[in-house]
Formats: C-alpha cells, sequence, structure tokens
C-alpha cells in the first residue's frame, strides 16, 4: 500500500503547532523586503555594518551615520563587488561589470547606466571616501552588477552572488523506518559512511547556513543527530539503536535533499498488523518521500513533492499508480462541488449547485479519458457529502497531477454574472505583498518567484506551496478556454484566496467557478446538458493545454522530470 | 422580637436597599443592558479626544459615525454605508454595537452580505489585535453558499471590524462559540482574516455612504 499526504509541519524534535495552514510569512516578507523598501525608515539604526555574504565568505561592511542617516562607503561596495571606482571633482563612479553608477556631493540621483535612479538620501564625502545611503544596495546595485544581489534591509544582509549553501536536518518517523532529510539550498558533495555504532555524513563545504545543531530522536532506530563544523567541512553524526537494521541513502532534486532511511531491524507483527505501511494519520509525513518501492535516487520525484511512503521492507510491493511515463500529466482527480444535504449554492429556479459540479465533473472525465487517455478520479461520483479534506485527500494518495475542484458561484445580487477560477492564497488578507505585487502587474505567473531565492527557508509545511507556479498556469489555461467564446464581461479573473479545498494538495490544483448560479440566465444554461457540455469541453481544453506546456517546460529540463509512481 | 433581632433585620433591610439602588444604577450604566461584558483586557477606542458616555445622559448621548460593509449593486463587491451609532465606553462593547449593526442589515437599501437570523453571540479582542467574533450557527445554515457570496460574509466582518477598530488587525470568525472549517465549503475559515483583497473593492459606480 502506498500513502501519499500532504507535507505536515512538525519535526520531531521540535513542537510546532500541528496547524498546517500558516501563512507563508517567508514569501510575504520577502515580497516585502523587495519591493516596499523604498519607504523604510532607519528608525533603530544599528549601526555596526551589512553583513556581506559574497564568494569569499562572509564579512562587515561597516555603516557610518551622517547626519542621522546611516551610510556605507562606495569603496568598501566597489571592493565586494570587484568593481573599480573612479572619484574626481564632486562625483565619483563605480564601474562593475562594464555597468557605471555614478554620484555626486550633495545629490540624491545616482545615474545608472544612463538612468536615474532616487536615493533616499544625497551622497557625500568625509575624508575623501564616498558615503551612499544603504538603498544603493537595494537600487542601484543590482543594476551595476552581474551577480545575483539580494539586500534585505530588516536583517541587514547583502548576498552577492548565490550565496551559501542553506542545510536543514528533519526527522521523520514511520513504523517501519525513521527517515533523516537534509534539506539543502543547492546540491552538495557528500559522503556517507556507516560503522557499527553510527552513520556519518560528510559535507565537505566551507560554510553552510544552518540552524541545525542536534536532535534527540531516540526511537530504537536512531538515537542522537549531530552536526558539528570542522577544518574539512561539516560532519552530520547519527547514533544507531537497538533496532536498526538497514540504511537506504538516496538525493531528492528541486529542492535538493538527502534522504537517509534508518529500516527497523523487525518490524513487529502487530505493528504489521495494526498498521500495515500506511502512517497513522498523526504520523508526520516525510514531504520528500521518493517513488513507491525501495527508494533510488531515479525514482525522485522532484516536480511538486508529491510525497510516497516507502512500504515495509517485508511487505509486497504496491501496485503501480501510473504506467511510468515521465514527466507528463497522467492522473487528473475532479471534484464536483458540495454534496449531499450540502448543496451548496442554489439558483433561483431551484437549480442546485451540487446537481452540476457532478453532471460537469462526469462529462469532463469522460472527455479526459477518451481524449487524453487520462486517469481520472472523481471525489464523489454520487450525490454524496464529502469533507474538504477528503477531496485532496483522495486526489493526494492516488499520485493526482492535477486537481480540479469544480463549483458555480453565487451572489447575493442576481445580476453577477461570469466565470472564474482561483488558485490558492495562504494570506487571509489584502496584505501588502499582495497589494504591491498586484499594483506592479506583475502578474500571477510570478506569485511564487521568491520560492526560488536562497535567503529564505521556504516551509514544506504546505503542501500546495511548491505549486503555486504550476496552479497559476492551469488557471491561466482554464479561464482562457472558459471564456473563449463568451463576453469579456464575463470574465471575473484569476483569483487567490484561502480556499480550504485547495490547501492539502499536493499537486497542482485549482477551483473553477464555472458560472454564477444565482443569475437566472445562468442558471438556465447550467441547467442544460448541452452547456454542461462546453463547459466540461472548456475545461478538458484548459487541461489539455496546461498538459502540453508542462510537458514542453519539463522536456527542457532533463532527468528532473520523472514522477513518483513506478 | 428582640433588640439584636431587629438590629439583624435593619441591617438586612439596608443591605437590599442599597443591593437594589446600585443595581439600578449599574443598569443605567449599562449601553446594552441584556447582556455583561467579558472586559479583561479590552483595548480602547483610539480616539483619545473623545469621552466615554456619561451614565444616564441620553439627552447628551455620544455618538460616532462608523462604517459598514454591505454588498455592493454589482454583487460581487462590497459597499460601504456609514451610519451613526452611540459611542460605547470600550472597544469590545463598540464593536458588538457595530457588528449589531451589519448583522441588522443596510439602511440605505444595500445587500445584506449577512445570512437572516444571524446573531452575535460575543465579540472578545485581543492584545494582540485579532478580533474574535463569535456568531450564531445561522451564518452557515442560511448561508446562501458560492464562493463569492462567502468571501462578502467573511470580508464584510473583517472589514467593518478593521476600518473602525485600528486595534483590530485581523478578524477571527467563531461559530456557537467553535472555530469552523468553513462557512459555506470555501474559504478556510480556521485562519484571521486581514482586509478583503482588491477585488472585493467597491467600484467607482456602487452605492456609497451619504
Amino acid at each position: 500500500m502506498i500513502s501519499i499526504r500532504p507535507p505536515r509541519p512538525e519535526s520531531r524534535g521540535t513542537s510546532v503547532p500541528s496547524n498546517r495552514r500558516v501563512p507563508p510569512h517567508g514569501l510575504a516578507l520577502w515580497l516585502l523586503a523587495a519591493l516596499s523598501w523604498g519607504s523604510l525608515v532607519y528608525a533603530q539604526a544599528s549601526p555596526e555594518g551589512v553583513t556581506v555574504v559574497w564568494s569569499q565568505g562572509r564579512a562587515l561592511m561597516p555603516i557610518s551615520v551622517f547626519a542621522g542617516v546611516p551610510m556605507i562607503a562606495l569603496d568598501d561596495v566597489a571592493h565586494f563587488t570587484e568593481g573599480t571606482l573612479n572619484a574626481g571633482g564632486d562625483s565619483a563612479t563605480l564601474s562593475v561589470d562594464g555597468h557605471t553608477a555614478t554620484v555626486s556631493t550633495g545629490r540624491s540621483f545616482v545615474p545608472l547606466d544612463g538612468q536615474l535612479v532616487l536615493l533616499s538620501s544625497p551622497s557625500t564625502v568625509r575624508a575623501n571616501r564616498w558615503f551612499v545611503p544603504l538603498d544603493f544596495l537595494d537600487k542601484v546595485l543590482p543594476g551595476l552588477s552581474e551577480e545575483k544581489i539580494v539586500y534585505r534591509e530588516d536583517t541587514r544582509l547583502l548576498v552577492i552572488g548565490e550565496g551559501f549553501p542553506q542545510l536543514n536536518v528533519r526527522t521523520f518517523p514511520f513504523p517501519a523506518y525513521t527517515r533523516v532529510v537534509l534539506e539543502a539550498s543547492a546540491p552538495l558533495p557528500y559522503q556517507v559512511d556507516q560503522t557499527s555504532e553510527q552513520v556519518r555524513v560528510s559535507i565537505p563545504t566551507t560554510y553552510l547556513e544552518t540552524g541545525f545543531h542536534e536532535e534527540q530522536v531516540r526511537d530504537g532506530v536512531i538515537e542522537d543527530l549531530v552536526l558539528q563544523r570542522s577544518p574539512e567541512g561539516y560532519l552530520l553524526t547519527v547514533d544507531l539503536g537497538e533496532r536498526f537494521g538497514t540504511l537506504k541513502a538516496f538525493e531528492l532534486q528541486n529542492p535538493y535533499r538527502m534522504v537517509l532511511d534508518f529500516f527497523r531491524s523487525r518490524v513487529p507483527a502487530d505493528a504489521v498488523a495494526a498498521t500495515p505501511a500506511v502512517p497513522s494519520p498523526e504520523t508526520p509525513q516525510d514531504p520528500t518521500a521518493p517513488g513507491t518501492g525501495e527508494p533510488t535516487a531515479t525514482e525522485a520525484e522532484p516536480e511538486d513533492g508529491v510525497l510516497v511512503a516507502p512500504p515495509a521492507p517485508d511487505l509486497p510491493a504496491p501496485p503501480p499508480v501510473s504506467d511510468g511515463e515521465v514527466g507528463t500529466v497522467l492522473t487528473v482527480t475532479l471534484d464536483p462541488g458540495h454534496g449531499g444535504a450540502e448543496t451548496g449554492a442554489m439558483g433561483p429556479n431551484g437549480l442546485q449547485e451540487k446537481e452540476v459540479t457532478l453532471a460537469i465533473a462526469r462529462q469532463l472525465r469522460d472527455l479526459l479519458e477518451d481524449r487524453l487517455g487520462l486517469r481520472v478520479l472523481l471525489t464523489r461520483d454520487a450525490d454524496r457529502e464529502l469533507e474538504l479534506d477528503e477531496r485532496t485527500e483522495l486526489a493526494n494518495t492516488n499520485g493526482s497531477d492535477l486537481f480540479l475542484s469544480i463549483h458555480a458561484n453565487a451572489s447575493p445580487r442576481g445580476s453577477a454574472k461570469g466565470s472564474e477560477v482561483y488558485f490558492l492564497s495562504y494570506e487571509a488578507s489584502d496584505d501588502e505583498s499582495r497589494r504591491v505585487a498586484q499594483a506592479e502587474n506583475l502578474g500571477v505567473s510570478r506569485v511564487s518567484a521568491p520560492l526560488n531565492r536562497d535567503l529564505e527557508f521556504i516551509l514544506w509545511d504546505m503542501a500546495q506551496t511548491a505549486h503555486l507556479n504550476e496552479s497559476a498556469d492551469l488557471a491561466e489555461t482554464i479561464l482562457e478556454e472558459l471564456l473563449s467564446d463568451t463576453a469579456e464581461s464575463r470574465n471575473r479573473g484569476i483569483k487567490q484566496a484561502p480556499f480550504r479545498v485547495l490547501m492539502g494538495a499536493t499537486m497542482p490544483a485549482v477551483l473553477v467557478e464555472v458560472g454564477f448560479i444565482t443569475n437566472p440566465e445562468e442558471e438556465r444554461l447550467l441547467r442544460s446538458r448541452e452547456h454542461q457540455g462546453e463547459v466540461a469541453q472548456a475545461l478538458f481544453r484548459g487541461v489539455m493545454r496546461y498538459k502540453e506546456r508542462y510537458e514542453r517546460r519539463v522536456g527542457l529540463r532533463e532527468g528532473t522530470s520523472k514522477r513518483g509512481g513506478q | 422580637m428582640t433588640r439584636r433581632g431587629i438590629i439583624v433585620v435593619s441591617v438586612a433591610a439596608l443591605a437590599l436597599i442599597a443591593g437594589v439602588i446600585s443595581l439600578t444604577f449599574w443598569l443605567l450604566q449599562q449601553s446594552l443592558p441584556e447582556e455583561e461584558d467579558v472586559e479583561k483586557g479590552s483595548t480602547w477606542l483610539a480616539e483619545p479626544s473623545v469621552t466615554p458616555a456619561e451614565p444616564d445622559a441620553s439627552e447628551t448621548e455620544r455618538r460616532i459615525q462608523v462604517t459598514l460593509y454591505m454588498v455592493s449593486s454589482s454583487g460581487t463587491t462590497l459597499a460601504t454605508e456609514d451610519r451613526e451609532i452611540p459611542l460605547a465606553e470600550s472597544a469590545q462593547k463598540q464593536a458588538k454595537q457595530v457588528i449589531r449593526e451589519l448583522l441588522a442589515g443596510s439602511k440605505r437599501g444595500l445587500t445584506s452580505p449577512i445570512p437572516r437570523d444571524v446573531q452575535l453571540r460575543e465579540l472578545f479582542i485581543t492584545p494582540q489585535g485579532i478580533a474574535y467574533v463569535d456568531l450564531s450557527r445561522e451564518i452557515i445554515t442560511n448561508h446562501p453558499g458560492g464562493s463569492s457570496s462567502e468571501e462578502l460574509t467573511v470580508y464584510s466582518v473583517a472589514n467593518t471590524l478593521i476600518a473602525n477598530f485600528p486595534v483590530v488587525k485581523k478578524v477571527q470568525i467563531l461559530v456557537e462559540g467553535r472555530q469552523v472549517e468553513s462557512l459555506a465549503g470555501h474559504l478556510d475559515l480556521t485562519l484571521p482574516y486581514g482586509r478583503g483583497p482588491l477585488s472585493l473593492q467597491q467600484n467607482a459606480s456602487s452605492t456609497s455612504g451619504p
């Protein structure tokens, strides 16, 4: 048997609340830091310096305060960016990678390759050194250097280039084995050595950003984990317990993970009977688990983090969930909204949302099966009530590649009309990042761009986080097709909301509002089998186009698209 | 009756009279005499210039203008409706009044985002700025369903409190004293909600206050 679940936040050593719907503050903060920084006030300036992470390691760039304004020396900036500074008269020019920025005394404007950039304060000269305000690092430097530049005002951290790999170590207890995952922001060299008492993972790298030091597991399989730094690099030692049997080590990609599975020597018969290789719901599941069967590096499931726990060693291998084609969409879960006593919305002439959603889902299933040969699951194929979490659970446990929840909308006003497609937002508010993102017209497809930044450890606690980009893409193709032959006035757009039914999905997931059942005209359409068929056709085209785009994308990224099925 | 008995009876009678007087006085002080507020840790309105209402000064009753969020004519966005209500002595009591006004619906012909018969059971504001709004079960049982309707309901409550009370940063809706998964099967109500997204903001053509 296999079990696929949304990732859970718990690791054994820390008592994280079991609520896995914590908003991704990292993402929000990142956008805030990146986009809203011009308005920052240096109220509590701690004038020690800016921490610089660059190719040579870590260093401190001193901050000097002139007239209450914290400033940095331009020659320091030149040093860290390997640029040249030419000062003369009342201006100085910093050249980096063929780009130039010129500062002038008493002026806040900085011409950067001919374009004016406005800084928060004028530049100044003290003791023959040129000083610029800190927002130079954020506003000018990225335009100068060909290296990636990330400056965070809140922590006064400047990263030039890719920065150092980050490492986190997490443990996950399963009935048959204990998993230790080394999550890293980039592939790391490592070597695993095993003695009768210890397993040692040596990572010969000079510097890692890590908050992990040690953890006591003591579940009989492994005892203590300790991460130490030495002149040769880093060493993670795992003390083996009495119940330790065998070790399996493998890698996963995107994000890069080293996985160590410490199998129990024997699985007690009663434990197998009680929990046949499927961890209990309380058991934290590993978001990084590999495909079914014995995990190997080639079975890595990198694209969307669908997690499958390997079976206990002495149990038969599970049946394959798909026929093993790689880098493609094979299984789709359709979720007809509502059902049973929970009827959903109702039209003025009595049409119930639950009927419409099921009718459309059934037609869509036929199309996807017949024309694309996909495996299609319905969360309900009858008029029955389902919990919201059960719906994603089904998609997760069956290794679905897409999750599509079908709904009809309702408004207190009968005039409201149109279609929209939602994907998940963790923010139940219009916090600054969202407003800024809209103001900047960044568009939905870049919502998860900060995920790739290595300054933040994005929590894996939230199943959908890793799929927001793909979900936005799916939302786009579906909405385009839904509106392809209707009036633009029906376009209600792509939206984000903290929808419960999308939270736990470990694959791209969207919720479609096909129309307003409360609008008499749209109710009439939604009742007709013909229109239901048209909607199903549109959804079919949307899924098909997404599938094609996805396959094209992964085709460009060879070897990273293999799915977790066998 | 002994002399001691008379004293005991007199003391008891005096205590009773004093009790009745203080109860009457206390009732007069209450703007909402039918209920008891749990005022621990309550936060005051951020309007220092305004003094709380006098105990029985009904003729000089202080009033404040509040903004309620109703459904705009489009049916998918929120529109504001301003209304004057009596000034309460604490943010918590004021917030309760504001929510009761919201639950009672529009006085200007706007559509209410709240299903009928919903009662406010309790409301309290934590020092962290989260307002817990405990509503009766009708918020679920009478809810018409639909993502848009549900968004309008949730964000009308959130926006109304956040707009009127600077101390309120987020709003957590409870139903019958408990956290619920959702009102109508879409929005995750285990989260506290901030101000609604731009897509719910009223467009220029919608009705507004006076």
